[in-house]
Order: structure tokens, then sequence, then C-alpha cells
């Protein structure tokens, strides 16, 4: 395996032997610190190191045998992409003959493009430096690297700087591919950190494609994954989508002729330019400032594969347009081979935080298919059984000493029901929340469940006192979410009914409901075990049961009175203990519909 | 006539059983291409409930409703109503509600949506405790549909 670290430790070695250490440390530091800016930087410490008036960076694009402008010091071209060199100018002497070239007065020769430019910056003479080296990696390069056009002061010793340029050439080359390594450690690092943040795929992917435009300059980005079962490709993350689509509506790629989806087949990379009709219309695309330039679609491989089975590609990553920065201003260029290293690089970075977010999440899914399906089944059997009740098909044929049977059944299953509801409520971190008539929708309910419980219990039928009707139903609405709000009632009654004397007929609960000018408080009462005191300030907490609840050694978990508290301050209410004289008494405070409204959260 | 398009036959038979006791006739229909050869052309129904995760054809070929259109079954509902709207816009959607026990984020608030854009009820099942409420809320949307 290659030592991506080896082109430090060449550089390092080179250094030795260089004259020029202050030039060596600047390099190193920039290759080191700035690798997305080294090109730019090289030139400049070289600059300020070397008596040169002027210095540019070419790269050498093995694939069409032209030289691209990447990096310039104390000239200012307008547009990089347009600038190519041929090979037969001064520039590409150096790359067809591997050796460094220096022109006295390079005004004079017809080899050299840009005479304007020459007269603009006052330059006379030129030395052209390959940047050359055999160092192997796990990536492709070319050889040369690049060229260094560099412009003397006037009048300046020609010769010694050709020789100083020489020696630190292959130097600099090194430091160059080095540069891509340290790139690679960041777009590392930023990739895991961000994706310790994400909690689900879709998270992860959008706070990827950040890294990606802010590390590598990517105007913009797609990552789509494929859906196995059904065979087609769906979009998961997008740099940005044009107004007025859903991501719905691009959501899913069949199988089809899409450039994308022939990246997941043949599972290599593609590179496209104008025009893009392949890709469908524009406004189906990732949204870009300007014309859409260039497109390079990735095979993303199964990270994690099975001793001699082959990676297959479980995704595609699309990008479009690099954008390069020079002198303040952001300029559309050519992806380069470095940007391809790094982007092959990052996409095998990806597919193995795909796959231990799809580990991690699996479970989770399973867990909540498995809860689906639960609560399903109980929903199912209580309607059959509440309707056999209402029908009286069972009352009419239980004996006697059975009749309670079909009540607890129901009673049962409501209750697993209920602890089912109340912790997905509690873990769903938006809940949806309406107006609520409080008196129909909820409190009407209470009677029927105590009583329901009291027969599953064998306890003393309750007595049950509420508000006069007549206030009870001019109640205002209350904000909340219809679920949580039957849920924390239903427990604080449940409650009532597990913790009641189960002597005498004393049994009774009270409901005393308040309007006050934001809130609608209920204050709920038993007379049954109570809450010692110095129970009281721990009722809240998860987990936690009073001494003498212990001892009745009931159903349940000891987890409602936190969850209720929760749901209530969610609602933007409370639940709250009440200090009273025998039995407890709960109130539970519900923001008025109209007081939302007028403070939405 | 109130017409079931669901599936889950265990899970909406007592809700039949009250309706049918409330002298309501009941059809249930277990697929939506099932649903949608009953209902396209029909001139006459009280209502139709839909379930939003209903179930097509198992032969794929032979559906109106394929995996893509659907988002893999689990908006079947949604594109069934839009369907039949189409096909029979006397009826549709306006005698139509939607049924639901989602606790998806994504697949309710797109339920949502569609029932608020064809203004009907968008219920979810588990909001009954039994089959008597059930059918009072039926009995309430049937008579905002005919007065």
């Amino acid at each position: 395996m290659t030592d991506r670290f080896q082109p430090f430790r060449d550089a390092a070695q080179c250094s030795f032997t260089c004259h020029r250490k202050d030039l060596y440390t600047k390099l190193a530091s920039a290759s080191f610190d700035s690798p997305g800016e080294f090109s730019v930087q090289a030139l400049d410490i070289i600059r300020e190191v070397l008596p040169l008036r002027a210095a540019s960076l070419y790269r050498f694009n093995a694939a069409s045998d032209v030289l691209a402008l990447r990096a310039q010091s104390g000239l200012d071209y307008q547009t990089y992409q347009e600038f190519e060199l041929p090979l037969n100018t001064l520039a590409g002497k150096a790359v067809q003959t591997r050796t460094v070239h220096s022109v006295q007065n390079v005004r004079s020769s017809n080899e050299y493009r840009d005479t304007a430019l020459l007269e603009k910056y006052q330059l006379y003479s030129m030395l052209t430096v390959p940047l050359a080296i055999n160092v192997p990696t796990q990536y492709w390069y070319p050889t040369p690297l690049g060229v260094l056009c560099a412009y003397p002061e006037a009048k300046k010793d020609i010769a010694g700087l050709s020789a100083s340029l020489s020696e630190a050439a292959p130097f600099i080359a090194r430091l160059y591919l080095a540069s891509l390594e340290s790139m690679k450690m960041r777009l590392r690092t930023g990739l895991v950190e961000r994706s310790a943040y994400s909690t689900d795929t879709g998270s992860l992917l959008h706070r990827a494609l950040r890294v990606l435009q802010d590390e590598l300059h990517i105007e913009a980005a797609s990552v789509f994954l494929l859906d196995e079962r059904n065979d087609f490709l769906r979009m998961r993350g997008v740099t940005r989508l044009p107004k007025n689509i859903r991501r719905e509506d691009i959501f899913l790629m069949p199988k089809s002729e899409d450039p994308t989806y022939l990246t997941l087949g043949e599972g290599k990379s593609r590179r496209y330019r104008e025009p893009f009709d392949a890709f469908g219309p524009n406004e189906r695309l990732e949204v870009v400032a300007g014309a859409r330039r260039e497109c390079l679609c990735f095979p993303i491989r199964q990270a994690a594969v099975a001793p001699g089975d082959t990676a297959r590609s479980i995704g595609v990553l699309r990008v479009f347009n690099k954008q390069i920065s020079h002198e303040g201003r952001t300029l559309p260029g050519w992806f380069s081979w470095e940007d391809i290293a790094l982007l092959d690089f990052y996409t095998e970075m990806l597919a193995i935080l795909v796959h231990a977010m799809h580990r991690r999440t699996a479970g989770e899914d399973d867990f909540e298919r498995m809860m689906h399906g639960a609560k399903r089944n109980l929903h199912v059997a209580i309607q059959n059984l509440e309707l056999m009740e209402s029908r009286g098909a069972i009352t009419e044929r239980l004996p006697a000493e059975l009749a309670y049977t079909h009540s607890n059944a129901i009673a049962a299953l409501s209750d697993i029901e209920a602890q089912i509801e109340r912790q997905d409520l509690r873990h769903t971190d938006d809940l949806e929340l309406q107006p609520i008539q409080l008196w129909g929708a909820v409190l009407a309910k209470m009677p029927a469940l105590i009583k329901r419980g009291t027969v599953a219990e064998e306890i003393p039928r309750f007595t049950i006192v509420m508000n006069e009707d007549g206030l009870l139903q001019r109640l205002p609405e209350v904000q909340g979410n219809l679920q949580a709000v039957f849920c924390i009632f239903r427990n604080i009654v449940d409650n009532a009914v597990k913790y009641a004397r189960t002597d005498g007929d004393g049994n009774r609960i009270e409901f005393e409901v308040s309007v006050h000018k934001e809130t609608v408080n209920v204050r709920v009462t038993d007379f049954g075990i109570g809450i010692p005191a110095c129970a009281v300030p721990y009722i809240f907490v998860d987990g936690y049961r009073a001494p003498n609840a212990q001892a009745r050694n009931p159903s349940g978990i000891g987890m409602g009175l936190a969850d209720v508290r929760e749901l209530a301050r969610k609602m933007g209410g409370d639940v709250r203990y009440v200090d009273g004289e025998s039995g407890s008494t709960f109130e539970v405070i519900l923001l008025k519909a109209s007081a939302a409204r007028k403070n939405p959260q | 006539m109130i017409c079931f398009v669901d599936e889950d036959v265990s899970q909406i038979r007592p809700w039949a059983s009250e309706l049918r006791a409330r002298e309501f006739e009941v059809a249930i229909y277990r697929n939506a291409d099932v649903g949608f050869n009953k209902l396209a052309s029909r001139e006459q129904v009280q209502l139709v409930l839909i379930d939003v995760m209903l179930a097509a054809d198992a032969d794929e070929a032979r559906s109106r409703y394929s995996r893509v259109a659907t988002d893999s079954y689990m908006k079947t509902g949604l594109v069934f109503l839009e369907d039949l709207a189409i096909q029979n816009p006397k009826l549709f959607p306006r005698r139509a509600a939607l049924l639901t026990t989602t606790t998806i984020p994504k697949l309710w608030n797109l339920a949502q949506e569609t029932a608020t854009h064809h203004q009907i009820p968008l219920l979810r099942k588990t909001d009954f405790a039994s089959p008597y409420e059930f059918g009072n809320r039926i009995c309430d949307i049937v008579q905002s549909i005919h007065g």
C-alpha cells in the first residue's frame, strides 16, 4: 500500500540539499497549512525569496496535450479557463524536453504568445522550469506535473536563478503532490466532524456536500443512492434545487440513459461539457450562478465488501463547475486531474460514512417497524373487543364471575397502547399542535377510562366530580397535540386508579377546571394512597416510584409522570404537583389557543 | 354506500360493522386497482375512505400504480385519489377522506397537504378509541358532504 505521506518525506529529504532553507520552510508550511491554495502561495513565496518580477504556474493536461494556467503572481489574467498553452510554446518546450529553459530577451521570441503581457508588466527575460518527479501514488498524475514560468527582475543574474529554480523544482513538485495529501486529510476531517452531528443519511449527505463546496470549490453537487429493492436512484442530498422544484419531483431516477444512471451501471467516472441535454431539463438540475460548463459523475462504491466479492456501485456523486479563487475573485475553471483524484477520495470516504450511518439507523428502523406493527395489532384487538362490548355480545354470554375478563382485556391492551404512544410522543421532536376542544375531545372521555380501570383492577367504584357542565362546555380551546393531551390526562387518571384505596367506598376523583388569562388549568385530585412528602421532589424523575407506590408493585416502569410533564412542556404548558391534605393533586396547565396565536413559538 | 379502499381488512372490519349497524351499505376494496375499477365510473357514493399507504395489484405489469409513481407504495392512496379525481370529477375528490396510521413525518405532511388542497378530511386511525367513535365521525363527514 502506498504511503500517503511519502511525498512529504521525499520533500524533507530534498530540503537537506536545498540551499534556500527559508524557501523550503515556507513552501512546506504552505503545502501543509493551505493545501487548497498551494499553487498561488508557492508562487508568492518564490517571488519573496528570489528576485522575480512575476511568475505563473501551469499544470500539464496530458489528455489534451496543453498547459492550463493554474496560478499567477505579479500578473493578472482575467479568465483562467481560457488560457491554455499548446506545447509549441516556450512553456511547452519545458514539458517536451523536461529541462529548464532560459530566454534572455523574451520579447524577440516568436514562441511567446502574449506579448501584450510582457509590455504591461515590463517583463524582459523568462525561465521555464518543468515540475517533474517520479513518486508512486494511489492515483494517476501527469509527468511533468506542470511548468513554472518565472520572470526575473530586470538585469538580474539569469544563470543563478536558473540553478536555484532547477534545484527547487523537484522539491516544489513533491510539495505539490503532498498538498493533495493535505487536502485529503482536510476532506476526511471535515466529513468525519460533520457526520458526528448527523442523525440520518439525508442530513449526513447535506453536510458532506457543504464540505465539498467549501474545500474543493465545487459550485454545485448532488448525491444519488441506489434503492436496491426498486432498482432506481434516489436523490438524497443536493446543494440547491431550483425554486418551485420539489425534491420529490426528481427524487426518483429510474433506469435510463441519463449519464448519472450510466455512471452507476458502469462503475466508472464520467466527464461532460456543454451541452447537457442528456441530463434532462435544466430546471431539474442543481442550481449554478451562471452557465453550466462542466459536470463530473463519480460512482460511489460499496464500502464493506465480503471476501471474494467485487465492490458494486451504490450511488453516484454528481458535481457541476469548478471555481478558482484569484485576487479575491471567484472565476470559473475546469476540473483538473487533482480535482478528480480528490473527488475519487471523497467518494470513498462518503461510501464509508453512508455505510456506517446505515448500520446505525438499521437497528432503529427495525425497532420502529416492530413498534408500528405492535401498535397496529393492539389497535385491531381493542377495536374488535370494543365492538363486541358495545353490542352486548359479551355480557349476554359470559357467566357473571367472568364478566370482568372482557374489560380486563381491553384495559390491559389499552394500557400497552398508551405506554407506546406516550413514548413515541415523548421522543417526537416537533409535536403537531392544533386547537383542541378540551372538554369534548379529552375530559368527557375520562369517566369511561376511570370506570374501565376500576373494573379491571377490581377496586371500589369511583365517584367522579367535575365542574358544572355549563362551564366545561364553554371552555376556550387549548393549543396542543390531541394525542399528547389525552396521554397526559390518561396517565393521571390511570395513576389515580392504580393507587386508589382498595377498602371501602371512599374513592373519589375530582376535576376542577379554571380559566386564566393565557391558560386553562385542570386540577385532578384523587383520594388514594397519596405521595409521601419525602418523595415529592422526585416524582417527575424518569423511573422514580414513591416508596408506598412501590409497595403496590403495579404494572408500568415508573415513566409516566416524567413523560407527561415533558409532553406538556413541549406544548408550552406544564404539569405540577399540588400539595394537599390527602391523596394527590396534579395540575395540568395548557396554553389557550388564542394565547398561542398571539405568541407563536 | 360507504367504501373502504384499504388492504388491512382486519383493522377496518369492526368499523365496517359499526357502519352497517348504523344502516349504511358498506363495501371494502382491498387495493387501489380494485378500487379504481369499482369507483372510476360509479354514479353515486356517499363516502370513500382511502388508506394512504394502500396496496396495489401484486402484478406490477397489470397495475395502474407503479412503484416509482407511488414511491414504493408509500403514497398509493394519494396517487389513487388524484386518479379518481381525474376519472370521476363528479364525485371526487369531494366524496373522499384519507385514512392513515403513519408516523412518518414526511408522509404525514404529504397526506395533510393533499387533504388540505382537496379540502377533504384526513383521519388518523389510532385517534378512534372505539368503532362507536369512528361511526360518529363518519356520520359527521357524510352529513357535511350531503347536508
